[in-house]
């Protein structure tokens, strides 16, 4: 307990600290007397830059991490299996074709709704694979299977969008690839809203997704309605990722990797607890792979999606080396 | 609390599993169900248990028809341990028996009794993965006690389970069933271990109950040979309980 609780204090310092370097470094070099001067609400161009360039992105790489990494371990728990996440089951597909499609075949006055057309794109996807995956329940196999399937269905229509659309494709690459740079405050004010609420749900409803990891019967003896919480629990990781991608286009693995390095490393096996850990870890991922797309070519830019998208690969590889070690 | 299967039926697959079962379960007695395989033996336990819903028919508790109650209602009458409950990885017992408040509150004694009747003390910090078959079944009964129920389901709690937990049930059982006023519905394969163990045995035959009646009753040993003869040597032991020896093929 006691050492759960240090390991989740030093990341939090961490990304306090990660958080004050994000606010610092960039094209334009700031120093930590600027960043002090921003934080005690001083104006100035230093102030500016950090509250119209930097805070944004910031703010949305904290939020958007969170999210992915709370929609992902909903859905490892719900659905038993350690490889779900909004990516693989077409959730976060369904969000990004939508919003493809908004930003390639529809008008240019339209994008100011990208947010929309997101999450419009994320329920659409978890609600045809409720109705693909329902047969008299909600098999937690057969919700993958659906899964998967849209994911391949919205992966193809969403390559078909980019294809004829090659000309425009450059604009909308960093939404393809998952980045923070187009986001600006009103972007991240029309969907604090929808963060907070799908946060609000998936914390209160820890309990349900810890019951359903039992098995469907044993929950239900225990007075879990558990067709409705499966609902519940797709429509909360949906919601999660939709709001993620309207802000951050499509970000892969901090749904699939955030889970499995919190549930590693601390004791507790608590769905409170692990959830907010791994929350915790998705925004230093995302705030990590920010910074360093930012940094590491300045003054070129790399979309934070690539980073996540290798670490990733690193990730797993690691742990498939340490299985054949004989570590669990 | 008695149990009243009205004319059920159940399907499954296009299946008909149980066909118009009509039969009441003692309040406050041990019925063991037993049968070959796929009988119907563990479709009978979860429609009893709200579980399957019933085409036809209805399941009541004490005048009470269970299709109007709700997962949380039914959870504050009875609980069950399933034969393959999902392990979560890393949770510790203490942290499963936790879950047993989600219909209604329980209190540090609930739980204390619940681990104590159940034998599982010193399990406590123990994550489930690292428990016997044996162990593993006396948390989950623990998890079941701890909503102190009136019925109380179990589905071949002697499943993977080693000598010295089978020996112990008989006596397990019936504590349980003194100590908490329970209802026992179970399902066992073993036909000697049944004996041991229920007031009353109900024998299945492809959805049908082919025998239902009291282990005491006069009758009752020649009823029993009559559908088990053929694999069991049906016999009374020096404590005059009835023993069926399995006959080994040659």
């Amino acid at each position: 307990m006691m050492r759960d609780k240090g390991i989740i204090i030093f990341s939090g310092v961490l990304l306090i600290l990660l958080c004050l370097l994000s606010l610092k470094c960039g094209t334009v070099p700031l120093t930590w007397e600027d960043v002090g001067g921003f934080l005690l609400g001083k104006d100035g161009y230093s102030a500016i830059i950090i509250k119209e360039l930097r805070l944004p992105r910031l703010l949305a790489a904290l939020f958007c991490g969170a999210a992915l990494a709370g929609a992902g371990l909903i859905l490892q728990k719900v659905l038993h299996n350690d490889l779900a996440s909004p990516d693989i089951l077409g959730i976060s597909g369904g969000a990004g074709c939508a919003g493809l499609i908004l930003l390639l075949c529809l008008p240019l006055s339209l994008g100011k709704y990208l947010n929309f057309a997101a999450f419009s794109g994320a329920l659409l996807a978890a609600m045809l694979i409720y109705l693909a995956a329902w047969k008299r329940e909600l098999a937690p196999v057969r919700l993958i299977l659906a899964g998967v399937a849209m994911g391949a269905i919205f992966s193809t229509v969403s390559g078909a969008v980019l294809l004829l659309n090659s000309d425009k494709f450059v604009g909308v690459m960093e939404f393809a690839m998952g980045g923070f740079s187009r986001v600006t405050m009103t972007d991240f004010y029309r969907a604090l809203p929808f963060f907070l609420l799908a946060f609000a749900v998936a914390l209160t409803g820890h309990r349900r997704w810890e019951l359903l990891t039992l098995g469907d019967d044993e929950a239900f003896c225990l007075g879990l309605p558990v067709n409705f919480s499966r609902f519940l629990a797709l429509f909360t990781a949906a919601l999660l990722a939709a709001t993620a991608v309207s802000l951050a286009g499509l970000l892969g693995f901090a749904g699939l990797m955030a889970p499995h390095i919190a549930g590693k490393m601390l004791k507790s096996s608590r769905v409170k607890t692990v959830m907010i850990f791994a929350m915790l870890i998705g925004s230093l991922l995302c705030c990590a792979g920010d910074l360093l797309g930012r940094i590491l070519f300045a003054p070129r830019e790399l979309p934070c999606g690539l980073f996540l998208t290798g670490t990733g690969a690193v990730f797993f590889l690691i742990l498939l080396w340490r299985q054949k070690g004989g570590d669990r | 609390m008695n149990i009243i299967l009205d004319k059920v039926t159940v399907s499954l697959g296009g299946k008909t599993l149980l066909k118009e079962l009509s039969l009441e379960f003692p309040s406050k007695k041990i019925t063991v169900i037993t049968g070959a395989n796929g009988c119907g033996k563990s479709t009978l336990l979860r429609t009893a248990a709200g579980i399957l819903h019933p085409e036809s028919g209805k399941v009541v508790y004490d005048d009470k028809d269970i299709s109007f109650l709700s997962p949380g209602q039914l959870a504050r009458i009875r609980s069950a341990v399933w034969q393959n409950p999902g392990v979560p990885p890393d949770m510790s017992v203490r942290e499963l028996l936790e879950l047993s408040s989600y219909s209604s509150r329980k209190s540090k004694e609930d739980l204390q009794r619940a681990v104590c009747n159940a034998g599982c003390e010193k399990l406590l910090d123990r994550t489930l993965t690292t428990l016997s078959g044996g162990e593993l079944k006396r948390a989950f009964l623990a998890l079941a006690l701890a909503q102190k129920p009136e019925i109380l389901f179990l589905d071949e709690l002697e499943a993977n389970c080693d000598a010295n937990f089978r020996s112990n049930l008989p006596v397990l059982l019936k504590e349980l069933c003194r100590e908490y006023s329970l209802t026992v519905v179970m399902v066992m394969h073993d036909l000697d271990l049944a004996l041991h163990c229920a007031d009353h045995l109900a024998v299945m035959r492809e959805g049908k109950m082919e025998l239902f009646s009291s282990v005491t009753a006069c009758d009752f040993p020649d009823k029993l040979r009559e559908f088990a003869g053929e694999y069991f040597t049906i016999s009374r032991g020096e404590d005059d309980i009835l023993r069926a020896l399995l006959r080994y093929s040659r």
